[in-house]
């Protein structure tokens, strides 16, 4: 009888880690491109299953669209804009948390092949949407989910093997496709009101029927559409919240600066009249007027003197003592929300009676 | 390109599926135009500096070894100083500048030095140290000059220790590039499991934990003792992971392709002394600033006093290595400092705490490592902050625990922290009782499915969006 041979039996047990570990892999990836619905997640600000809803699930009756980043998605009210208004007309939010100028575009596109294109689209092109940072943070969002195969041929000369990872990734593994609402699914157990301080439907929570995660998920998307696109943020943890600090200097990323022109151009093509809002950015550490700030505006300015058919909404919101007020703190602060909405109808009503729409 | 980006897997997948197929010169010909591809990608105009530096160490060490002997000292310095200067032209000079500049203001004489403009080239410091010590080798005769200038080039640009490491020597490499390779199915899959332990220190752990230390040091003045006390050992694993996983990674990648790196990390985390710390830190460079350095210096050869002065001249060389900033050489000196007071307290202390059982030996090792870490943790304030005024406060707010305005919950521990460091660590401290670097490649097969599966998981779900650069890219 001869000794097995040790790199034979080596071998074979380290074929058989793989092939478990392999199986075990496949297994689960199976189970959740085959239960998609399990893992969407269910915060109102998860930008997935906001961006299934408004193209595939909310009836195309609004013709007026709010895009922009969070502080469109939690400061812009469909509901009460549309009270200020009184015009009969109806207005969805359709803006996704950290989206940059790319994220709209596409955002825009997808709407249009989707015949869902709005009449009127309000935009904050924010200096988080044009600004040279997190660059990486917004393309993975917006290339899993936004970019099909047939953007390819536009999108390669601005960011060519990532889209291509990122997509391929993404179509190959359901798992990295859901991972925001895989993420939530692991970590209900352990911080179950995680999700509540991000976010908070305004809906109220008696609306909640049953328990468990299949209640939570029909309560956050019935609150997705009570709220027409919106969520309202709440200041959870101040841990959550670090001071941000915003660089010295603006410098504007080109590849966002194409994105805001090509997303002007589209809807010029497509007949869509294009407000963009001019917020400020911060009054916590910039405030108004500061370079960082001015430096945002002569961008906009340079991008507007291009495309006269632009309309522009500059509000006049000045920094206030108790800084509820500014754009980026008014996802937490739920009573500013009325005063942001007001304003924006109302400067809106002024340029929408002096501009004639197609 | 970085090692954890999808690029990367492109140009290397295309890379090996192409070399297995080669004859073994056409191996090292296929190499040598990836390792320039590779680094042409970072930015092309640097190469000619790769080849500047290749050109001057090819003829220097020919001069060395085939000139008279009145010349090889010439060319040594010729050498010497060639690879110094392009190190001191991109990385110290307006450093030097501007620190004349302010002499002279301080004289009171009106002079102001010219800065330069310029980027530093990704891997400088690498890439030079590496040629120097070729040249160095030569010089001293441990190793005979290379005469295939294709040859040289592959040892100084072999892509996957070219722009951090691990530092390698003459004799350890280019008898690989010389030798023959063949497909070795163990070595290959030892390779792509390295590759991949490499990518989970980054990715995951280094990472996430980076997104923490910079929300809570990016605004040194804003955070309490705690915050401030958790971010620093933060800091210290997280650079710990992010350049020993880029290590692995390029010692994975030449794995792959039949080639033996030197190890440069032996768990740092788990060192029990100063010396120990340096023993297991980036072993490359340490181990190249003891042979070209400290030992021709003296070393410990030469009285305690000289010795002192050896280990201070050392490592204030490693500290300025990382970078023209004074808070890097203070960085070495007070590392210095420690192994000093270490050398000089050791005995004494040894002397009084001589535990007899096991578990007071266990016990006192415990305290030691707890001692040297959190000395090792301290340390690097100086390492991260170009402003001493800044460590040297938050020092104080850590020792008096000052309460800060960011409060510190478990919640937030466990989700910001507590899963990305845990992970790491105890998997770390299960390879640092084994006593073995290879122990999870070792393992029974089911551990390791069981591994393999929760890195794929952790990876797919946790890992940081975007590929991000490394830490060490910046040296």
């Amino acid at each position: 009888m001869t000794a097995p041979n040790p790199s034979t039996t080596s071998s074979s047990k380290r074929k058989a880690a793989i092939g478990f570990a392999l199986a075990a892999i496949v297994a689960i990836e199976l189970l959740i491109a085959l239960n998609p619905r399990w893992v969407r997640s269910t915060g109102t600000l998860s930008w997935r299953s906001k961006i299934h809803w408004l193209l595939h699930e909310e009836p195309p009756r609004c013709t007026r669209l709010f895009m922009g980043d969070s502080r469109v998605l939690g400061g812009l009210d469909p509901l009460a804009f549309d009270e200020a208004m009184s015009d009969g007309e109806c207005s969805l939010n359709a803006g996704l948390s950290d989206a940059r100028a790319a994220d709209q575009y596409f955002l825009l596109k997808r709407l249009i092949e989707a015949d869902r294109a709005p009449k009127t689209l309000i935009t904050d092109l924010s200096a988080s949407a044009l600004h040279e940072e997190d660059k990486d943070l917004a393309e993975a969002r917006l290339f899993v989910e936004l970019v099909e195969w047939s953007d390819l041929p536009e999108t390669w000369g601005l960011h060519p093997v990532r889209l291509l990872g990122r997509k391929a990734a993404s179509e190959l593994l359901p798992s990295y496709h859901h991972r925001s609402g895989l993420r939530e699914v692991l970590r209900s157990p352990l911080l179950p009101n995680a999700s509540h301080w991000f976010a908070q439907p305004r809906m109220p929570p008696q609306s909640i029927k049953g328990k468990g995660r299949q209640a939570q998920l029909d309560y956050f998307e019935a609150a997705l559409r009570y709220q027409r696109g919106m969520s309202v943020y709440c200041e959870g943890p101040p841990e959550y919240y670090p001071p941000r600090q915003w660089p010295a200097r603006f410098s504007p990323d080109p590849v966002q600066v194409h994105y805001a022109e090509a997303l002007i151009q589209l809807a010029s093509e497509h007949g869509i009249q294009l407000y963009i809002l001019n917020w400020p950015v911060s009054c916590r550490l910039s405030g108004n007027g500061s370079p960082f700030e001015m430096a945002h505006k002569m961008e906009l300015n340079r991008i507007g003197s291009a495309h006269p058919e632009v309309v522009w909404l500059n509000p006049d919101m000045k920094c206030r003592p108790n800084r509820k007020f500014c754009a980026d703190r008014v996802h937490f602060a739920p009573e500013g929300v009325q005063e942001w909405s007001a304003e924006a109808a109302r400067l809106f009503k002024e340029k929408a009676a002096s501009t004639t729409l197609p | 390109m970085l090692f954890n980006s999808y690029i990367y897997v492109l140009f290397f997948t295309g890379v090996l599926a192409a070399y297995w197929l080669l004859p073994h010169r056409a191996q090292n010909r296929l190499l040598l135009v990836a390792s320039l591809v590779f680094y042409g990608t970072w930015n092309w105009k640097f190469l000619g500096l790769l080849f500047l530096s290749t050109g001057l160490d090819y003829v220097s060490a020919l001069r060395i070894e085939r000139g008279a002997a009145a010349h090889r000292k010439k060319w040594l310095l010729a050498s010497l100083i060639g690879n110094l200067s392009i190190l001191g032209i991109f990385k110290y000079y307006n450093f030097f500048a501007e620190n004349v500049s302010a002499l002279f203001a301080a004289l009171g004489w009106q002079a102001s030095w010219p800065l330069l403009n310029i980027i530093l080239p990704v891997g400088i410091s690498f890439y030079t140290f590496q040629t120097m010590g070729y040249t160095i080798d030569v010089y001293r005769g441990k190793f005979k000059a290379v005469t295939s200038p294709a040859e040289l080039a592959l040892f100084v640009s072999f892509f996957p220790q070219l722009v951090a490491g691990p530092i390698e020597r003459a004799s350890d490499l280019i008898p690989q590039i010389r030798q023959p390779r063949c497909f070795n199915r163990e070595q290959f899959g030892l390779g792509f499991h390295l590759f991949m332990w490499g990518l989970f220190k980054k990715v995951f752990a280094a990472d996430n934990l980076g997104r923490y230390i910079d929300q809570t040091l990016a605004t040194p003045f804003d955070a309490g003792g705690a915050a401030l006390y958790w971010a620093y050992l933060v800091f210290s694993v997280q650079i710990y992971a992010d350049f020993a996983g880029y290590s692995d990674m390029a010692r994975g990648t030449a794995k792959m392709l039949g080639f033996e790196l030197t190890v440069n990390f032996r768990m740092p985390n788990f060192a029990t002394t100063q010396v120990n710390v340096w023993a297991r830190w980036h072993l490359t460079l340490t181990r190249w600033v003891r042979d070209y350095v400290y030992i021709p210096l003296g070393g410990n050869q030469v009285g305690s006093a000289r010795t002192t002065l050896n280990r201070y001249i050392s490592m204030g060389l490693i500290g300025l290595w990382h970078g023209a900033n004074w808070h890097f050489l203070f960085w070495g000196w007070l590392n210095a400092t420690w192994m000093t007071l270490e050398y000089a307290i050791g005995p004494y202390v040894r002397r009084v705490i001589h535990p007899a059982t096991r578990a007071g030996k266990a016990f006192w090792m415990l305290v030691s490592w707890q001692i040297f870490q959190h000395i090792r943790i301290m340390n690097n304030g100086l390492f991260r902050y170009d402003n001493v005024g800044v460590v040297v406060e938050h020092y104080r707010r850590i020792l008096t625990w000052e309460p800060g305005p960011v409060p510190f919950t478990f919640v937030f521990w466990l989700e910001k922290i507590g899963m990305y460091l845990v992970p790491l660590l105890l998997l770390e401290g299960y390879l640092f009782v084994r006593n073995d670097a290879k122990a999870l490649w070792n393992s029974p097969w089911p551990v390791r499915a069981a591994l393999y599966f929760a890195f794929f998981y952790l990876m797919t779900l946790y890992a940081h969006d975007g590929a991000q650069p490394f830490y060490y890219f910046q040296f």
